[in-house]
């Protein structure tokens, strides 16, 4: 397992753990967009040196009910401290079941689908005007590109020419209640992009390699935005809730602790917060 | 008044190049010309007032000023979810000037008549909502905009709304203006359709009925203390909208007066279940009960 696969095992655990302590939240949608995160602030990808100033990169959560990798990743990048994690779903906690501007590292509160590409069109904007060299990261669901509003920023994007702005689209196939086939199907998702103008990429989502590449060829497009197509599993790394659409908005319970630990080589007591 | 403010936006641009004029196919004269002169400021967003304003919000996060200018209720009810989370949650510093808004637009029809947004905008975190009668009261309610440092909602009207302040007037949020003394009943108005409040206390003058005029150009944070006063004062209130009796200036007033118990009488003049007819602004004001005769006839019965 190279650096970066043990950041995202690690990372999964600590998802678990945190789940163990609140028995509630969406898991599946964290477990699909763990790598796209540890790539962003593990991978080179983001300015880690600035990273607490007005200069950072910005990385927005669209698809904010995946927000325990986020809280996950942000604690092991320092943004607040690792036991704070615990407090997922708790009274006063700063780490609610969206991410909230309350918590370091959130620019803007997410969870209403459509929105973060909007305000990224924003920071993104910002940047071109004042010639700031920052980079605005927005992580999507694919349910979530049925939304109205992705496609009014898609065309201004495109239209101001924000190369800056690399939107990944967590392609998971499922949304809330069902396939997104089944609930409202995107057709053609790459002849979207594209005929709105933007540079388009395809992915795996779960191979940091592959990752990797696809950011690269990001900072080298100019003039229009990009948007990667990762292609992951929704529930990625714990055998009963991968691709199952009974696993949208749950935790694990009873027996499925034990499928936990053995898909994690972890033990029970590992779960445990000391 | 929807020029007087852009005029003024015109002018802040000038001054800061962090203030920028957006809008949503809806530029009007000053507003293109801040498109020719200072193209590095000025934003289309073309018909998608839903991105216009979450975009507005990564703007001011990043230490702009946006000004954005379009139909109100497209702005602030096509994209009210976005001006809920994206700006008045994190306290975003934009400023939204809705223009067309109460009967403004009078025969254009029910989508384009602003009766109804203030219900929903006077209930969002940080947001604080102007309600200009006049272009001066307009014009300086924009440089407030500019100053406060937090996100601004301006109830913007038409064109050449009578002017009743003069040249060294200054705008203080969350205050009220008395525009004409009186003693037995006092109405309290946002907008223009104050003039119709005017023109009846001047008819009631001359038979003897005194009333008091207040232009309440906040909705939020309302003026509560020149409410109670005028509730100790007066015989009766009234109040007078072009907008919903529910949730907007009589609704948030009848708020206050519960607040504190008054028991003084208060009649909501406004629209029950939108605008009805079509016709003129006038036409429109008399058909829905809100021009000056409706008025007189408001306050007669009122005092028996």
């Amino acid at each position: 397992m190279n650096n970066l696969a043990l950041i995202a095992h690690e990372v999964r655990i600590d998802i678990l753990r945190m789940f163990y302590a609140s028995r509630t939240g969406h898991l599946a949608p964290a477990l699909s967009c763990v790598e796209i995160l540890v790539a962003l602030y593990f991978g080179g990808i983001i300015n880690w040196n600035n990273r607490f100033t007005g200069e950072r990169d910005r990385v927005i959560l669209s698809k904010g009910h995946g927000c325990a990798a986020l809280y996950a990743v942000l604690a092991r990048a320092d943004y607040f401290p690792q036991d704070e994690l615990f407090t997922f779903y708790k009274k006063n906690s700063r780490l609610g079941g969206h991410p909230n501007i309350v918590l370091p590292g959130i620019e803007t509160a997410t969870g209403a689908l459509g929105h973060g590409i909007c305000f990224a069109t924003g920071t993104a904007k910002a940047a071109k005007l004042d010639g700031r060299s920052f980079y605005t990261y927005v992580i999507m669901g694919d349910g979530e590109l049925q939304e109205g509003s992705v496609w009014e920023a898609a065309q201004f994007a495109a239209k101001e020419g924000l190369d800056n702005l690399v939107v990944i689209v967590d392609h998971n196939q499922l949304q809330a209640s069902d396939w997104v086939q089944a609930i409202a199907p995107l057709r053609d998702i790459n002849a979207k992009w594209e005929s709105f103008g933007w540079n388009v990429l395809e992915t795996e989502g779960h191979e940091f390699k592959d990752l990797l590449a696809a950011f690269a060829q990001t900072k080298k497009k100019t003039g229009m935005p990009s948007v990667i197509l990762a292609r992951t599993t929704k529930g990625k790394g714990i055998t009963v809730a991968e691709s199952n659409p009974a696993w949208h908005s749950r935790a694990p319970k009873g027996n499925e602790w034990e499928v936990v630990c053995h898909d994690l080589g972890i033990t029970m007591e590992d779960l445990k917060v000391i | 008044m929807r020029n007087a403010s852009t005029q003024a936006v015109f002018d802040l641009i000038r001054q800061d190049r962090n203030v920028l004029a957006l809008t949503a196919d809806n530029r009007n004269e000053i507003y293109d010309e801040i498109r020719r002169k200072y193209p590095a400021q000025y934003i289309e967003y073309g018909i998608a007032e839903e991105n216009m304003v979450a975009s507005a919000a990564g703007l001011a996060s990043c230490g702009k000023i946006p000004f954005l200018y379009t139909i109100t209720n497209f702005m602030s009810m096509h994209a009210f979810e976005f001006i809920r989370n994206d700006v008045c949650i994190a306290n975003q510093n934009v400023k939204f000037l809705g223009r067309s808004s109460g009967l403004t637009s009078s025969s254009m029809g029910p989508t384009h008549q602003g009766t109804e947004e203030l219900s929903m905008l006077r209930t969002l975190p940080n947001l604080e909502v102007i309600t200009p009668a006049t272009p001066i009261e307009a014009r300086e309610a924009t440089k407030y905009a500019y100053e406060h440092k937090g996100p601004v909602y301006i109830r913007l009207e038409g064109v050449n709304e009578p002017e009743l302040f003069s040249e060294s007037y200054r705008f203080r949020v969350g205050k009220g203006c008395i525009l004409r003394d009186g003693s037995d009943v006092c109405i309290i108005a946002m907008g223009s359709v104050i003039n119709e409040g005017l023109a009846a206390a001047e008819f009631l003058g001359k038979r003897g009925i005194s009333v008091e005029v207040v232009d309440m150009p906040t909705v939020t944070p309302v003026d509560e203390s020149l409410i109670y006063q005028e509730a100790r004062k007066t015989k009766g209130i009234v109040t007078l909208e072009e907008h919903s009796i529910y949730g907007g200036l009589g609704g948030a007033i009848a708020e206050v007066l519960a607040g504190i118990g008054a028991g003084v009488p208060l009649k909501r003049l406004g629209l029950i279940g939108g605008a009805k007819g079509c016709g003129n602004r006038m036409e429109m004001r008399e058909i829905n009960g809100l021009d000056s005769a409706s008025v007189v006839r408001c306050i007669e019965a009122m005092l028996g």
